[in-house]
């Protein structure tokens, strides 16, 4: 307890400087409090120690696992976490209430036993609740593909006309050109046959042409022939 | 014996240990009701309920401050959640609030004047928001020191003496206010 009177340079490292308040109005307010407090200072009635006593006489003992259980029952956070460090550091082998002395063993017991069964609990609601999640994303993952299935109908007339109109609106026979090359493919691939029947005769031919244009120049089969035959090549032998 | 061997004692379940605690500091926590709720009777049960929800919480006492402290502030926030809940207007012929007995004394007028003015320091502090109130209150009715009250409340000591000193000076302003009123 502090019974010393205020003094304003108890608040020199104070962060906020309010506006206007120096350190003579603090020790005016501050005298004015200390002597509100002096006239106000009556002691309690003489059985005031029984009636206390009576109120906890019931109460069961305030030992570090009790008083988890009594803040978890409140359901005050910030209670429960400090009963709960009372109750780690009690099971470490410190005293709950971070007294001095070793806690007696079955007190220590209850604290690890309390504490393994906060370990369990809190391991098995994560457990449940990753399950849980994966079998939620798991069931939106099989309504999902429901839509994406009629989509795909809906989409391509969506984007035929899309597309139709645009190419209606512009220049109608450049866009009907470019539709056509792909249909056109088709025809040149059937173009290709033919182009394969015609190599064979060539093929006779070739050999003659590379033979006759590398000379020794090492050159080994060569799957090009129809370029090096051209006589335009520098590289030629014709020179 | 120090807080520790008491709070030690109490949890192992010597129900002695408690008495002596209350015994110890009992006048003290009393005071710092009365000085918030100005009524012996709300004070005294003020402090029996701080005692019991000491008693109950006893496992999480860590030592850090003092017991003091540390009940201190338990009776200023059970004190100021009384005060909230509190209807009724003031009456002054309670014994032991101001204003009591006015006229019994030589100088009736002065009484009066002094009387209305300790009210009006109560109302001030009272009104104060937090965590202000809670740090003049600490200071100024259960009389800790800046270092009892952050250790008590948990907060930085230069967080403390910005909270008291904005609170003093909100504290000014609106006793100056009272004054001219």
């Amino acid at each position: 307890m502090s019974r010393e009177p205020f003094d304003p340079r108890e608040l020199a490292d104070g962060q906020a400087p309010v506006e206007g308040a120096g350190d003579d109005d603090l020790a005016t307010v501050a005298r004015e409090l200390e002597a509100f407090a002096a006239a106000e200072s009556p002691r309690p009635s003489p059985a005031f120690t029984e009636h206390v006593l009576a109120a906890v006489e019931h109460e069961p003992l305030p030992t570090p696992p009790r008083t988890f259980l009594v803040a978890l029952a409140m359901l005050d956070p910030r209670a429960v976490w400090r009963a709960l460090g009372a109750n780690v550091r009690l099971a470490a082998g410190g005293s709950g209430s971070g007294t001095a002395g070793p806690p007696r063993l079955a007190l220590r017991l209850q604290a690890v036993a309390l504490l393994l069964a906060v370990v369990l609990i809190v391991a098995g609601g994560g457990t449940a609740g990753a399950v849980g999640a994966a079998a939620f994303v798991q069931a939106i993952g099989n309504v999902r593909p429901g839509p994406t299935q009629t989509l795909p109908p809906t989409e391509p007339p969506s984007l035929l006309p899309t597309t139709t109109p645009t190419h209606h609106d512009e220049p109608s026979p450049g866009h009907t050109e470019t539709a056509e090359p792909s249909e056109t493919a088709e025809p040149s691939e059937s173009e290709h046959p033919d182009a394969h029947e015609t190599p064979e005769p060539s093929e006779s031919e070739h050999p003659e042409a590379s033979e006759d244009d590398h000379g020794g120049s090492g050159g080994g089969p060569s799957p090009y022939p129809s370029s090096s035959a051209d006589p335009s090549d520098d590289h030629g032998g014709n020179d | 014996m120090d807080d520790r061997s008491l709070v030690e004692a109490v949890t192992s379940g010597d129900r002695d240990a408690f008495r002596a605690i209350v015994e110890q500091e009992g006048t003290a926590v009393f005071r710092t009701c009365f000085r918030i709720l100005g009524r012996v009777g709300d004070a005294e049960d003020a402090a029996q309920e701080s005692f019991v929800i000491a008693y109950r919480s006893l496992g999480t006492f860590r030592g850090d401050g003092s017991l003091a402290g540390w009940l201190a502030r338990i009776a200023t926030r059970q004190s100021l959640r009384r005060l909230g809940q509190r209807h009724d207007a003031e009456p002054l012929d309670v014994p032991g609030t101001p204003g009591a007995n006015l006229g019994a004394g030589p100088d009736p007028l002065g009484e009066a004047i002094a009387a209305e003015r300790q009210r009006a320091v109560r109302r001030a502090v009272a009104g104060l928001r937090e965590p202000y109130r809670e740090v003049v209150a600490l200071r100024f009715f259960a009389e800790l020191s800046l270092q009892e009250i952050a250790a008590a409340t948990g907060r930085p000591l230069g967080t403390v003496k910005t909270h008291l000193h904005r609170g003093l000076g909100r504290l000014r302003d609106e006793l100056a206010g009272e004054a001219l009123s």
